[in-house]
């Protein structure tokens, strides 16, 4: 591979680059944002950790289950994700410590004078980590890609009935995620586990090809005639991308963990955050895969469990995802694999060849279709999730003021408001809140899955295709609509 | 892969690095920080004067209370946080007088008490709060010197206890319920001459109204008593009904001249007079809030044993207006079936929560479903 790639081609997409400001662009270029950023998180992290293992059983009074599962997560799922795209990996402490070990660094920048540019993009060990306490391996290319996350997703959904209410084991899978970002920085370089690994990197990526924020170069030509790269291998100003992307190629959200490094390193001034319409990415399609596809079946399928579980009336069905027996929990293990790997894909790749057949698209392979189709389910999934955040957080937002006096459920009083009684709040905006969650969704679904065909195919054989997945789509709405409205009401 | 001295990069002020050096010692002080914030409140600096302790209550099937024994000092004040995890259940401690009312999943409940007397006690929930309710129990040991030993002010005959789970009969059974208020002037008519207006005794006759008297009678007994012929006196076969005499009615004496012209309910409301003035109304009334809070959900707010909680039971609860065996028994019977429970039939005990005065006051609130008493 030659050291100067093909950058992306020129679009044409509107955007409003928040970088043109200088104030903006001075703050973005601090070393210290995300040293600021990742051990503020940490900081909360280690204390859910040690809540977990060490606090009270009660999950309500517990600091890692009230701020981890409700707290964050509707923050996540609530702001960050929809609109700021991978925002939280900026944020995310998980991978901070092992970065930092690798960096033998906290802020940085890299120790000025190195021979860092000189380094091929090829080569066996990644530039920066020549001085690090990292090995500094490439992540073997038979696991690159999402599968691996797919993977990891599918065992946290999978016990997510345990985890969820049980401190001590939220305590120790948090643990667990600490120690595999740092014990796979000591091995592979740069982020390898957040790119490859994280359970929640993947979905964040998929669903942050409908963020409104991007980071891109603002002109390709630029990068073209610029050899050094030194976005991509790290200068005195900041490190090599940490997520392995090549900013002068990037077209995409899912693996930019909008760290800012690329802001810094640049010598042509040459990178810029901006603002574009949501939902682009979904279109860009040499980065349509399978595994991707994958993933939004999988986040479709869970985004159905879950109020199955947590909200529904089956009280037998949440017995079983509680473990309450084994025999229970394997039947509810062969469930959920069988909806999200078989059910659910096998729903769609039939829809998918039905949309085939009445587009006349036959001489199209029924593969590329497919999973090109899988991305109009980004919004629907998106939109299911937030949903199911809603019912969530508006909940059990109000355990998170006594768990801040008492995050260990011991009866400490730090801030006075240990004794603030739950009550669930904004009760009447619930539903209206979720059903308007899923119209949107649904209707941004169609129209992604019109932009995806008109790919493959214009005119009436088009519409008809459209019609198909519309159908599709509704009735999947449909179904959600039914859990939060009608089942769980 | 160099590793070096970790303590050196942390403390170690790089050359030229101001801000490295910044985030470093703000990193390590934070984390330390942690540490020792958890440290100290582990070791109780931010508790108050009163020692606090948690306490989580789940409906037994998840596991019942937190803890099942919670250890104090005697002197010590003691505030207890309980929280719901699950439905709405009920605190208490026996023989300490300590309740904290419904706690409410979602809401702290705080009870606060001085432990001042050693030994221990057993808390419990007070909301029937799942099939298996009366196994939320705990221990609360209160560690002193003088341990206080469970007072016993009653206690019944040998004969009594050995015969605790016998089948009871009383033979024949009132054609309507006893009423204490139709036997009292019968009785001031007929007895009160001898044993005195409440039954308290006179130099004539003994006292019959105490309930130390009528602890190991049962109302049966004391009807039997009453059509007891002198001929009948020492005889095995009690007034005429065929039913054998129980020891305690071979040694009363033969009563039918006084009431040859009664019939059988008059016999009956004078029975249910005398177990009415062996109890206040202040006793029917702590009785009958021990009940409603602690039996009526298996055996139902009326007795009749068809309370919701009754049929998670291995056996059905026993029916307190089954007047044929409720009438067979005595007070010491029922007393000491409450202290110790039904031996497999899902009755819980209760020696080790209710007082003396509370099991009395629980006893006379359930001889009103079969004998009608007066308040």
């Amino acid at each position: 591979m030659s050291m100067v790639m093909a950058p992306r081609p020129a679009d044409t997409q509107k955007r409003w680059e928040l970088t043109r400001w200088p104030i903006v662009r001075t703050f973005l270029r601090q070393r210290a944002l995300n040293w600021m950023a990742t051990t503020a998180a940490l900081f909360g992290f280690l204390l859910a950790i040690a809540a977990g293992l060490l606090g009270t059983a009660a999950g309500s009074a517990n600091f890692g289950i009230v701020f981890v599962w409700i707290v964050w997560w509707g923050l996540f799922m609530g702001a960050l994700l929809p609109l700021g795209g991978r925002l939280w990996c900026f944020i995310c402490p998980i991978p901070a410590p092992g970065e930092w070990l690798q960096r033998k660094s906290l802020v940085g920048p890299p120790p000025s004078g190195e021979p860092a540019r000189l380094l091929s993009i090829d080569s066996p060990r990644a530039p920066q980590s020549r001085d690090g306490l990292s090995e500094g391996w490439r992540w073997p290319k038979s696991l690159r890609g999402i599968w691996l996350q797919n993977v990891g997703f599918l065992g946290v959904a999978l016990f997510s009935a345990v985890i969820l209410t049980r401190p001590s084991v939220t305590g120790w899978v948090l643990l667990g995620f600490l120690a595999g970002g740092v014990g796979l920085a000591v091995l592979f370089e740069r982020r390898s586990f957040c790119r490859y690994v994280c359970p929640v990197g993947g979905f964040i990526g998929l669903y942050s090809l409908v963020a409104p924020v991007e980071l891109r170069v603002r002109d390709p030509l630029v990068c073209q005639d610029h050899r050094t790269k030194d976005c991509y291998l790290g200068n005195e100003a900041g490190y090599g991308c940490p997520w392995l992307e090549q900013p002068w190629t990037m077209d995409r959200n899912a693996s930019c963990g909008l760290c800012g490094e690329c802001l810094r390193t640049c010598t042509k001034d040459n990178v810029a955050v901006n603002i574009r319409l949501p939902g682009s990415d979904l279109l860009v399609a040499h980065g349509w895969k399978l595994d991707e596809a994958y993933k939004a079946f999988i986040m479709l399928a869970c985004a159905a469990i879950y109020p199955v579980v947590f909200l529904g009336p089956w009280g037998r069905l949440k017995a079983w995802a509680n473990l309450d027996s084994l025999s229970g929990f394997v039947i509810y293990t062969l469930g959920f694999l069988v909806l999200n790997l078989v059910a659910v894909p096998a729903l769609h790749l039939g829809m998918a060849a039905l949309t085939r057949w009445v587009s006349g698209l036959q001489d199209i392979p029924l593969r590329p279709l497919f999973v090109a189709l899988a991305y109009a389910l980004v919004p629907q999934g998106l939109a299911a999730w937030m949903a199911f955040t809603v019912s969530l957080v508006f909940a059990n937002l109000s355990y998170a003021l006594p768990v801040l006096s008492d995050p260990f459920g011991w009866g400490w009083n730090l801030l006075g408001t240990r004794d603030v009684a739950w009550h669930p709040w904004l009760t009447a905006w619930v539903q209206p809140a979720q059903a308007a969650l899923l119209i949107a969704g649904l209707v941004a679904s169609i129209v992604a899955a019109d932009a995806i065909l008109r790919k493959f195919q214009h005119g009436r054989a088009g519409v008809r295709g459209l019609a198909v997945q519309t159908v599709l789509l509704t009735a999947e709405t449909a179904l959600f609509l039914w859990l939060y409205l009608g089942a769980s009401a | 892969m160099t590793f070096g001295n970790p303590l050196r990069l942390l403390f170690v002020r790089p050359q030229g690095r101001r801000l490295e050096y910044i985030a470093r010692v703000s990193t390590v002080g934070l984390l330390l920080g942690l540490a020792a914030a958890f440290v100290a409140g582990a070791l109780g600096r931010f508790g108050s004067a009163a020692q606090e302790i948690e306490l989580i209550a789940r409906q037994p099937a998840a596991g019942g209370w937190s803890r099942e024994r919670i250890v104090v000092n005697q002197g010590e004040r003691v505030r207890l946080r309980i929280r719901s995890e699950d439905v709405v259940h009920g605190f208490a401690i026996g023989r300490l007088g300590v309740e904290a009312g419904p706690i409410e999943p979602g809401k702290v409940t705080t009870v606060e008490f001085m432990a001042d007397r050693a030994g221990e006690f057993t808390f419990y929930c007070t909301m029937w709060c799942d099939p298996n309710h009366a196994r939320m129990r705990g221990v609360l040991e209160v560690r002193g010197s003088t341990q206080t030993s469970p007072e016993r002010t009653q206690a019944a005959s040998d004969v009594t206890l050995q015969h605790l789970d016998d089948p009871r009969d009383a033979g024949v059974v009132p054609q309507a319920r006893p009423s204490a208020m139709r036997g009292l002037p019968l009785f001031e008519q007929r007895c009160a001459a001898c044993h005195g207006a409440r039954g308290h005794g006179t130099p004539r006759a003994s006292a019959v109204g105490h309930r130390e008297v009528q602890l190991d009678r049962s109302p049966a007994d004391l009807f039997h008593m009453l059509g007891k012929t002198k001929e009948q006196q020492g005889s095995s076969e009690a007034s005429g009904h065929g039913r054998e005499a129980s020891p305690a009615l071979r040694e009363l004496p033969a009563h039918a001249p006084f009431s040859q012209d009664w019939g059988d309910q008059q016999r009956w409301d004078v029975v249910a007079s005398l177990w009415s003035v062996g109890t206040t109304a202040e006793q029917i009334d702590l009785g009958h809030r021990l009940y409603l809070k602690n039996c009526a959900a298996c055996h139902g707010e009326q007795g009749a044993g068809n309370g919701p909680g009754g049929k998670y039971q291995p056996k059905t609860p026993a029916d307190f207006t089954d007047a044929r065996r409720m009438l067979a028994g005595s007070t010491a019977l029922y007393t000491a079936k409450i202290r110790r429970g039904g031996m497999g039939t899902g009755m819980p005990y209760w020696g080790s929560i209710f007082t003396e005065e509370e099991l009395a006051a629980v006893v006379d609130y359930v001889w009103g479903f079969s004998l009608g008493i007066a308040r």
